[in-house]
């Protein structure tokens, strides 16, 4: 990592995808990464929210490095999910969102965020 | 007549299509046998063949300079297997999706793409005791690629009439003197086929009691052989050669590659319902894509009706129907060919094949007819 990235880090606010079923905090979480229907990429300081579809839904193979590409580019942070696979780390590992997973596709969108906030 | 190319395949695994294909090949006199399965090529272990020659196949993955690179997102764009990521500091590839189409490098404004290569599997070609021809590919481990490697091993089948090991003699510049060169080359050095991006290397010393001289003078001797028993296509409306080609199970695209220009498919299936299932998936796949196919029934139980049922309604030809029997398994897992055991399979598998040119023959008729 270089000097200016470090800095960017610092200066960027906490932005959390999560891998959701519907495109609303209301959804279930989706335990897949690459195939999930959609992120929602929250900020916890506004508590406004974008829901993004992701095309890797559709997609034969490598959707998981994709979606990491999708969500980088929406400037999220961290990720907030069920599982990642090895290729996806990878290209979340180099552009430095934080991985966080083992969530359950039996919780909203809204109470995942609320338990990520309160660790 | 033409040369045949019958392929094997199967909408699941473990049917028994290796068994089919290799016992096909093994009544055929001087068939070709082709191990499209590269993922997890057992043909080898039933025919065990003398291996004359190993080649890598590799493709070519572009490289990146990053200092030519001005992250424009044009090559991410086009690359249509997902195996370009913007990072948006540079771009990186994920080895393993690329198919090495070139797509990138041709799109790249700043020509900051160059080509490499990069080995994804070998092909092995040699001979059988009883004189069948072997070809097999093997995938190496994490490579997806396996289309790519299908379609290099099909290139060892040569279009149209002429047999692949004839032409050796009578052209120089076939690709089959050319590899024997090459393989001569390689106790010196390695080379480069640029036809066919493959490295023909020095097979290491040991392995099945390799001995250079030996080697020659098999492939020579094999070829005059070989020779001796073929008359020219012109002269002689009968004569034809037999690929037997061993595709991949299941439906995906791999299989598609292995079994897409053959004369006709042999769908292996078992019975029960899981193996009805799958073969009506494999049945929708070869009408898609226009391949005459029949069905063998392997480890048949007749308690089973339903995939006669089917294949009657659905108007498939059933082509054959090997009974389940342990003594088969059995043999299969020691590595030897049923029929070599057990003779009343020879006589099923003769018919088979008599059965399938019949059906080619119909085939070609109703091309003929329309
Ligand atoms: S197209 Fe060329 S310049 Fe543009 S991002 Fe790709 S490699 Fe870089
Ligand atoms: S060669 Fe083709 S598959 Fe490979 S990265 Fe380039 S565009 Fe994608």
């Amino acid at each position: 990592m270089n000097q200016e990235q470090t800095e960017e880090m610092k200066n960027t606010k906490e932005k959390i995808a999560f891998t959701s079923t519907g495109g609303s905090m209301e959804s279930l979480l989706s335990e897949q990464f690459g195939r999930c229907q959609y992120f929602i990429i929250v900020d916890p300081e506004t508590g406004k929210f974008d829901a993004i579809s992701n095309l890797g839904e559709q997609m034969q193979s490598g959707a998981g490095p994709k979606a990491a590409e999708l969500i980088h580019h929406h400037g999220a942070n961290v990720v907030v999910t069920g599982h990642v696979g090895d290729k996806a780390e990878d290209v979340l590992k180099r552009v430095n969102i934080k991985i966080v997973t083992g969530y359950k596709g039996n919780i909203k969108v809204k109470d995942a965020l609320t338990e990520y906030l309160s660790k | 007549m033409n040369d045949l190319k019958i392929s094997i395949a199967s909408g699941k695994g473990g049917t028994g299509k290796t068994t089919i294909a290799a016992s096909l090949a093994s009544i055929i006199p001087n068939s070709v046998y082709i191990d499209c399965d590269v993922e997890e090529p057992n043909g080898h272990l039933l025919l065990k063949p003398k291996i004359n020659t190993e080649e890598f196949v590799s493709k070519l993955l572009p490289k990146i300079d990053p200092f030519k690179c001005t992250v424009c997102g044009n090559c991410v764009e086009v690359c249509e297997f997902n195996a370009l990521i913007n990072l948006k500091f540079e771009i990186t590839l994920i080895d393993e999706m690329c198919h090495g189409c070139g797509a990138c490098a041709y799109f790249c404004p700043e020509k900051a793409i160059t080509e490499i290569e990069k080995p994804i599997g070998v092909i092995r070609r040699g001979i059988t005791e009883d004189n069948i021809y072997f070809i097999d590919g093997l995938l190496n481990i994490g490579e997806v690629a396996a289309a790519p490697l299908i379609k290099a091993v099909k290139k060892k089948i040569p279009e149209g009439g002429t047999a692949p090991y004839n032409t050796a003699i009578g052209k120089g510049t076939s690709s089959y003197k050319k590899g024997i060169i090459a393989v001569k080359n390689e106790f010196y050095d390695s080379q480069i086929d640029n036809e066919t991006t493959s490295y023909k290397k020095e097979i290491p010393k040991g392995r099945d009691d390799f001995d250079k001289n030996d080697f020659d003078n098999k492939i020579f001797s094999d070829n005059k052989s070989f020779l001796d028993n073929v008359k020219p296509e012109s002269s002689s409306s009968e004569y034809f050669k037999t690929y037997i080609i061993d595709s991949p199970p299941g439906t995906s695209c791999s299989m598609v590659e292995a079994v897409i220009d053959s004369d006709y498919c042999v769908l292996v299936t078992e019975s029960t319902p899981f193996g009805l299932n799958d073969l009506k998936l494999a049945m929708e796949v070869l009408k898609t894509i226009r391949v005459p196919f029949g069905v063998v029934i392997n480890k048949y139980d007749d308690s089973y009706r339903e995939m006669e049922k089917y294949l009657e309604e659905s108007k498939t030809d059933l082509l054959l129907k090997i009974p389940f029997d342990r003594k088969y398994a059995v043999s299969y897992s020691k590595g030897i060919l049923p029929l070599v055991l057990y003779p009343e399979l020879r006589t099923d598998f003769f018919d088979l094949y008599e059965t399938i040119k019949r059906m080619i023959g119909l085939e070609m008729g109703k091309v003929q007819s329309v």
